[in-house]
């Protein structure tokens, strides 16, 4: 059974809740830290978080599909409670987002390669990590972060190496971010995020949190 | 006579927080949970509110366009604080330029007397 089917339906969007505002607030820091090195303002947009059954998940990867050559970064956490962060984009929207990082100048990214991939996989760590880290303050819980993996192709072989949501409960947390780097009106979206068997743990931990 | 409050913040669990920090400080408080910009805005044509606390990352309108739709409307900003967890230097010009109070969100049990300090200094006007 998944640990999300174990909560009843309140129990669920309190967890929810709690991982929507760690997100908010953990890549609320990670952007101003990017403002501040791209030199442009970057706007975060309000997360949609949500819990959906994971064949749902798996239809939304149609987009990913007709984008044809997609990059997964895939970061796993451990600890008191244990999960992956699957975080995709399209070609063209992960260089349009390490595009608007740039600084005024700097020459303008035109194809996925080795360098991109160490940007993005730093961009994800930052990120993942800055979630994290805002998760366990608010839950006083220890969490550790492995190294993420980047994993670019089309999309119908990087499914297969993945593995895509292979070990996911049978619902999954589905979240999208975006965000705007103004300067250069560039839109980047993340998606992604599965804590494995983990729903319970968190609301327990939310209830000795809110002491309830 | 018990104050009136309107506690702001699209998420719950904020919510709880701001409202716990806020007991703390008047036991008495009358609390109007909102969690969007638009509802601020309804729960304050209907009551009288003393003191608005806005997250200012909310769906349209934000925090930041709430607090100016209030000044516009006559609400003293001496009574609006913008509560973020977000260290923006950008938020925080916006919020100065309007002349509003900008606290940060307490995010770990660490936090939490710390962020009951900036509201006590909030209200008693120590820190607009």
């Amino acid at each position: 059974m998944s640990g999300a089917a174990l909560l009843t339906e309140e129990e669920q969007a309190l967890s929810v809740d709690v991982l929507a505002e760690s997100l908010n607030l953990g890549l609320g820091h990670v952007i101003e830290e990017l403002a501040e090195i791209s030199g442009s303002k970057i706007e975060l947009h309000v997360p949609e978080v949500n819990m959906i059954p994971k064949q749902d998940a798996m239809r939304f990867t149609d987009k990913m599909k007709q984008a044809k050559k997609a990059i997964f970064v895939i970061q796993e956490f451990s600890g008191e409670i244990n999960g992956e962060a699957l975080l995709f984009f399209s070609e063209k929207e992960s260089l349009n987002l390490l595009n608007g990082l740039l600084l005024d100048g700097e020459e303008k990214l035109i194809e996925f390669s080795t360098t991109e991939e160490e940007m993005l996989l730093d961009l994800t760590n930052v990120a993942v990590s800055g979630v994290l880290y805002v998760l366990s303050n608010m839950l006083d819980v220890k969490l550790n972060t492995e190294l993420p993996t980047c994993e670019y192709g089309q999309f119908k072989d990087i499914q297969k190496d993945t593995m895509l949501l292979e070990n996911a409960d049978d619902m999954v947390l589905f979240l999208t971010i975006s965000f705007t780097v103004v300067k250069r009106n560039s839109k980047a979206q993340l998606m992604f995020f599965q804590p494995n068997n983990s729903m319970s743990t968190l609301y327990d931990r939310i209830k000795m949190r809110l002491g309830i | 006579m018990a104050l009136n409050y309107i506690v702001a913040d699209d998420s719950l669990f904020a919510r709880y927080f701001i409202k716990s920090a806020l007991k703390d400080i008047d036991p008495d408080a009358i609390i109007h949970e909102a969690s969007s910009g638009e509802k601020v805005l309804e729960i304050s044509l209907n009551n009288d509110i003393d003191w608005y606390l806005l997250d200012i990352n909310m769906e349209e309108p934000d925090g930041i366009k709430v607090a100016k739709e209030l000044i516009d409307k006559g609400v003293d900003v001496a009574k609006i604080a913008l509560i973020t967890g977000n260290k923006s230097n950008d938020l925080m010009t916006q919020a100065e330029e309007m002349g509003v109070a900008y606290l940060q969100k307490a995010i770990g049990p660490n936090e939490v007397v710390s962020f009951v300090v900036s509201l006590r200094n909030f209200f008693e006007g120590a820190c607009v």
